[in-house]
């Protein structure tokens, strides 16, 4: 059984509940030589509470999409939609978790004062701003580093503050992009788990950019497969795997296995494809 | 009491303030050495180290314990010095870190003034000095200028570096939390630059030491400088070195008060791993 036809999801038919809806979506970089695209035309959409993964080889503009979905970046063309507006900057309800944990979290605040940030001159009182760093800490498991500063923390804890912050606003959607790539396995896999908790605890969105296809099958309720740059979507599929899912079990199953391969087979063939065409790589 | 007697607890108080010392024996050996020597030669203008020190504890620590041992000579040339000092130095922390952040964070003012503020650095501010009495006259003014001047350029230009060197990053981060402006200037763009900003506070304050200096040896009624030539020109060269010694151990204090604020303040800066440098 071809596990993408197994439950075709019509993005069409449920496009009005979309909480992300990215229509035709181009960005390019402008450079001497004139404008460099990124991303060509990018369509998809996400629905509340999906876990959706965006996979693409490494330089085909999966940081450059992310960007431009949280108003990070000025679009070139199409429109981002976020509960049926327009995107025009970032906005609330909307928290970003960085690809670079130990630039994007402030080395001079400490991981307490770091994760209110987003929570101050917002018109909450102080005794909700500390309630909800202590629970977003928590969640993470890292109410014990408060008082630290990020610098005397690992990657993956560091990380976790960086998460942690982003949950803080208590977000609609959660973007992160490629945040355990630069982590040992271990550590990856822990960060995956945690992941997976917080999602099912908080119930909120998450856009999950990464390289790694067995991260995004493990992860997703859906992968969306990018071609190599400047991108396009090259595959929508579902991912039907149950969950709770686990490291070990969840990775031994057949359609696991099929998922990985068919995803795989698409990035490699949208690499063939662009390799063919005569572009540079 | 002997000069001599006393001079060492106070060398190695000054010494344990100044880091940048490395080695208390080589310096105790150099002292050694510049007592014999001087002792030897007998020579007017270099006197034993134990005289100089005598000299200095008589000139600038020798009243009651009511007035912090300090001198009337003290406060008559010391602390006009120390207050020029501090206005010169002052006023040009206060107008470079704002000119700078200004100047950083406004591109085209930034492109407009660099050139104005390289030429204006390379400008040696001692040339200034006579330009700088016609202006003033022999006042206090005239020193606070020179020095206010002098430190100007390099607290400018740092601030400014520092401002335009904040990671890309850490600013799109800053973003994507939606800070308010006075948050994000307080929070990230002011801790961000602070590196920076120190960098050029201590290049500029040696350089305060040096002006306040020349400007009084050439132009003033009081203050070190002033007092150095006047010395000079009474052949009390024990005195006049004692001077010195007291200008030496204001640049170690002032370097361990540097050293002192940027151990907690910027603490966070030594202790940013490297490896950070990861890019995508
Ligand atoms: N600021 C920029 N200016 C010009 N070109 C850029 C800029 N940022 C990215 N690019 C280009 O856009 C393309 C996509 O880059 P992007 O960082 O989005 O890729 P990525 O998929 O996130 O890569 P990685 O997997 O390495 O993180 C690359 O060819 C890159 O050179
Ligand atoms: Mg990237």
């Amino acid at each position: 059984m071809n596990p993408v036809t197994t439950r075709p999801q019509q993005p069409g038919a449920a496009l009005d509940t979309a909480v992300l809806d990215v229509q035709q979506l181009s960005k390019s970089y402008r450079s001497r030589k004139g404008d460099v695209p990124a991303v060509r035309s990018i369509e998809f959409a996400v629905h509340a509470g999906q876990f959706v993964s965006v996979v693409g080889p490494s330089g085909c503009g999966k940081t450059t999409l992310m960007m431009c979905i949280a108003g990070l970046l000025p679009i070139s063309g199409g429109a981002v939609m976020f509960r049926g507006e327009r995107m025009s900057g970032p906005r609330d309800g909307v928290a970003v978790v960085f690809q670079d944990y130990s630039r994007s979290l402030f080395p001079w605040l400490t991981v307490e004062k770091n994760v209110a940030l987003p929570l101050r001159d917002r018109g909450l009182p102080r005794a909700e701003i500390r309630q909800r760093v202590q629970e977003s800490l928590e969640m993470v498991g890292l109410a014990h580093a408060a008082g630290l500063h990020p610098w005397q923390l690992s990657g993956g804890m560091q990380q976790r503050v960086a998460i942690a912050r982003g949950l803080a606003v208590r977000p609609e959607m959660l973007i992160m992009d490629e945040p355990f790539a630069s982590v040992d396995a271990q550590t990856r896999a822990s960060l995956e788990d945690l992941l997976l908790k917080v999602w099912a605890e908080t119930g909120t969105t998450v856009l999950f950019v990464t390289h790694d296809i067995d991260e995004a099958v493990y992860l997703s309720d859906r992968v969306v497969v990018l071609s190599q740059g400047p991108s396009v979507v090259v595959a929508d599929l579902p991912v039907t795997l149950d969950r709770p899912r686990d490291q070990i079990a969840t990775k031994q199953t057949p359609l696991f296995g099929e998922l990985r391969e068919h995803v795989y087979s698409l990035v490699m063939a949208s690499q063939r494809r662009t390799s063919l065409s005569g572009e540079p790589s | 009491m002997s000069g001599q007697a006393l001079s060492r607890p106070i060398a190695t108080s000054a010494l344990a303030v100044g880091r940048g010392v490395r080695s208390l024996w080589l310096l105790a050996l150099l002292l050694v050495v510049w007592e014999v020597a001087a002792r030897m030669v007998g020579s007017l203008f270099v006197p034993p180290v134990s005289q100089i020190f005598g000299a200095f504890v008589d000139t600038w620590l020798s009243a009651s314990p009511s007035s912090l041992f300090l001198s009337s000579q003290f406060r008559a040339d010391v602390l006009p010095s120390l207050v020029r000092l501090g206005l010169g130095y002052g006023a040009a922390t206060v107008l470079g870190v704002g000119l700078g952040i200004l100047i950083g964070v406004w591109r085209p003012a930034g492109a407009f003034f660099n050139p104005l503020i390289r030429l204006g650095m390379s400008v040696p501010v001692t040339a200034l000095l006579p330009i700088a009495i016609v202006l003033f006259g022999i006042t206090s003014g005239m020193n606070v200028f020179l020095i206010a001047l002098g430190c100007l350029w390099p607290i400018l230009i740092n601030t400014y570096d520092g401002v335009r060197g904040i990671d890309r990053t850490v600013v799109t981060a800053a973003r994507s939390l939606r800070l308010t402006r006075r948050r994000y200037f307080l929070r990230v763009l002011l801790p961000g630059a602070s590196p920076a900003i120190f960098a050029g506070m201590r290049i500029s304050i040696g350089i305060a030491l040096v002006l306040m200096v020349i400007s009084e040896l050439y132009a003033a009624t009081a203050g070190l400088g002033f007092y150095i030539v006047s010395q000079q020109r009474l052949f009390q060269f024990p005195q006049l070195w004692s001077a010195i010694v007291l200008l030496a151990l204001l640049g170690i204090l002032f370097n361990a008060i540097f050293a002192l604020v940027e151990r907690v303040l910027l603490r966070w800066h030594r202790n940013v791993r490297p490896d950070s440098a990861e890019s995508h």
